[in-house]
């Protein structure tokens, strides 16, 4: 089992529909993924289909005495996912749960060859611990000014990947930056995801981008991601 | 009573190493300039954007310093 923590460099990189997709294109593949939302905006299950109004997630399981495994969903044979849950912040505030000790409970099941961690920007001490749990980090990037700027300014995982989310090959300020970051950023990735609405609709359309627009570029693109993954990220089995 | 009560300064103690642990795992990215300069179409790229250059230029100093 192999856990990959996905976090973005900011806000608005993308990372939950790239979660989703990449939860969704490794069961394609025929591997059992469970996809965990660590974030308090509880946006993940919304691309998997689920009712907006549903508490329903792991905090909200763990806050009501019953245990995080309680808020689990099922997605397909291949696919699970936990959502956040629904807390107002006062009750989010008093959440706590022992991430570290719940995946070594997953591991020893041997259910899952993926679990990929929905890591949120705007809450940086649950965002350290689950990036601190896992196996690998990809940090989302878009080419741009800004996450070029924070490169050089903000801490980020030792060892952790790049890789180059919402990529517009027109635009030359992206293509420039790209290029500076293929020279200059030894663990960026050797591909990036192109920006196309079909990712955009994703959320809109309540499925990972592959289910909805199976033909799309950003389809694609997170098979590329998954199979990179696959011959990279993934852990042999002891 | 007073036994069972956590100290403050201990349970703050306990917190703050928390992040001395977490602090380990995060430092700023590593980022090779070294050399850029004779890569092709990289000075271009710094002619036209005057950002890219600066921060390029700082970290080749900052690089060439630890070397």
């Amino acid at each position: 089992m192999s856990v990959i923590a996905l976090h973005g460099i900011r806000g608005g990189t993308g990372t939950t529909s790239v979660t989703a997709a990449l939860a969704w294109a490794l069961s394609l593949l025929g591997e059992k993924v469970l996809a965990i939302d660590f974030s308090a905006a509880n946006l993940l299950r919304l691309h998997f289909a689920m009712p907006y109004d549903s508490p329903r997630g792991w905090a909200t399981a763990e806050r009501a005495g019953s245990g995080w495994e309680h808020g689990a969903m099922r997605y397909n044979s291949r696919l699970d996912f936990l959502p956040f849950g629904q807390l107002s912040g006062a009750e989010e505030g008093s959440v706590s749960c022992d991430w570290q000790n719940n995946l070594t409970k997953l591991r020893n099941t041997n259910v899952y060859d993926w679990i990929l961690l929905d890591v949120p920007v705007g809450e940086p001490l649950r965002a350290a611990q689950a990036i601190s749990m896992a196996d690998h980090a990809l940090i989302l990037l878009q080419a741009d000014s800004q996450s070029h700027v924070r490169l050089h300014q903000q801490p980020l995982p030792v060892n952790c990947h790049y890789l180059v989310n919402q990529f517009a090959p027109v635009s030359q300020l992206q293509q420039d930056i790209l290029l500076l970051w293929q020279q200059t950023l030894p663990q960026l990735l050797p591909f990036t995801l192109h920006r196309d609405e079909a990712m955009a609709e994703s959320l809109a359309g309540k499925q990972p981008v592959g289910e909805l627009h199976p033909q799309s570029k950003s389809s694609q693109d997170i098979i590329t991601l998954a199979n990179w993954c696959l011959i990279n990220l993934r852990s042999m089995p002891k | 009573m007073q036994q069972n009560r956590i100290d403050d300064n201990e349970a703050k103690k306990d917190k703050n190493d928390d992040f001395v642990v977490l602090s380990h795992l995060f430092s700023l990215p590593e980022l090779h300039y070294i050399d850029i300069a004779s890569q092709q179409k990289i000075p271009q790229v710094l002619q036209r954007w005057p950002l890219l250059a600066e921060l390029a230029q700082i970290h080749s100093s900052v690089s060439a310093t630890e070397a």
